[in-house]
C-alpha cells in the first residue's frame, strides 16, 4: 500500500489504548487517516457520498475489530485493506448485470497481417524527476475513464501496490485473469494518455 | 513475431521477466527492427511507471487537504454512542 499514512501510531502504547477502546486514541487515528482513506474510496467508487459512507462504515468495522487487532500489519495498512474490501463489495453489489466489460476504442490497432498500421508519435521525453502534480492528476483522471473492471485492477496493483495473488483473492478471479486484465488496462491507459503525452502536446 | 503478437501477447511477460529465452530473443529481434513497436513499448513502460508513481503518496499528501469535518464527526460518534 502507499506509504505516507503511517504517522507513528504503531507503537505499543498507542495500540494498547486503541485496543482498550480509548476514545482519544481512536480520534487521533481517525483524524490522521480519514483524508487519505477518503481519497482512495473516491477513486474506487467515483461518488463522494458513496465514498464517505464507505469510509464511515470501515471505521465502524475497525472500531469493533480493534480489540482483536494483533498488529501483524501496520495500523494504516490494516485500515486501508478494510476500506478497499468495502469499496469492492459495494461495486459488486451495485453491478446489476456483471457483463464482461470491453475497452472499445482503447486498444492498439493492427493491419490485417498483424503489423502496426503506423509508427505513431513519440512521447515527449520523460525527465528523471518525480512525477509532477499535473501528471498525477492527468493519470488519475484517465484511470477514471476506464471501465470498472480495468480501473480496479490498476488501482489495486499500481496505486495500492498489492501483488497479483492478493488482487486475485480480492476480486475472486484467477491470477492469470488479473495479469491479462492488467495488461489490457495498461494498454488502454496508454491509449488514453497518448494525446496528452506525445511530443509537442502542451 | 508480428507487432500484434509482441504487443498483445508477449509484452507484459517480457516486462516482468517471465518470457522464455527463445521467445525473448524473438521479441528483441523484432524490437530492433521495428520502430513502431519500440515506440509502443517505450510509451507502455512509461504508462506503468506513471500509474505507479501516481499512487506514491509522498508529495501528494498535502494536496489531499483536510478531511471533511462532518465526516470526521460522524465517524467519531461510534465511540460515543454504542
Ligand atoms: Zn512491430
Amino acid at each position: 500500500m502507499p506509504a505516507g499514512d503511517t504517522c507513528n501510531f504503531d507503537d505499543a502504547d498507542f495500540l494498547g489504548r486503541l485496543r482498550a477502546g480509548d476514545a482519544a486514541a481512536f480520534e487521533t487515528m481517525v483524524r490522521a487517516t480519514t483524508a487519505r482513506l477518503l481519497a482512495t474510496a473516491r477513486r474506487f467508487l467515483r461518488d463522494d457520498g458513496a465514498a464517505r459512507d464507505a469510509v464511515q462504515e470501515s471505521f465502524l468495522q475497525a472500531f469493533r475489530a480493534l480489540p482483536g487487532f494483533e498488529g501483524s500489519a501496520a495500523l494504516g495498512t490494516w485500515l486501508h485493506s478494510i476500506l478497499v474490501r468495502n469499496c469492492l463489495m459495494k461495486l459488486r453489489r451495485d453491478r446489476a448485470h456483471p457483463t464482461e466489460q470491453i475497452l472499445d476504442g482503447m486498444l492498439p490497432s493492427f493491419a490485417r497481417d498483424g503489423h502496426r498500421r503506423n509508427v505513431g508519435p513519440a512521447w515527449r521525453s520523460a525527465p528523471e524527476a518525480a512525477i509532477t502534480d499535473e501528471e498525477r492528476q492527468l493519470v488519475h483522471e484517465r484511470i477514471g475513464r476506464l471501465p470498472e473492471d480495468f480501473r480496479n485492477v490498476i488501482l489495486l496493483r499500481d496505486i495500492e501496490e498489492l501483488d497479483t495473488r492478493q488482487v486475485a483473492a480480492l476480486l475472486e478471479v484467477s491470477e492469470s485473469v488479473v495479469k491479462t486484465r492488467l495488461h489490457r488496462a495498461h494498454q488502454a491507459l496508454r491509449e488514453l494518455l497518448d494525446p496528452s503525452l506525445r511530443k509537442g502536446s502542451l | 513475431m508480428t507487432c500484434e503478437a509482441l504487443i498483445n501477447r508477449f509484452l507484459a511477460d517480457y516486462i516482468d521477466g517471465s518470457l522464455s529465452t527463445a521467445r525473448k530473443a524473438d521479441f528483441r529481434l523484432h524490437l530492433a527492427l521495428c520502430r513502431a513497436c519500440r515506440r509502443y513499448v517505450a510509451s507502455y513502460r512509461r504508462t506503468i511507471r506513471l500509474a505507479r508513481e501516481a499512487g506514491g503518496s509522498v508529495p501528494g499528501v498535502e494536496s489531499l487537504g483536510e478531511a471533511p469535518a462532518e465526516l470526521v464527526e460522524a465517524i467519531l460518534q461510534v465511540t460515543r454512542g454504542s
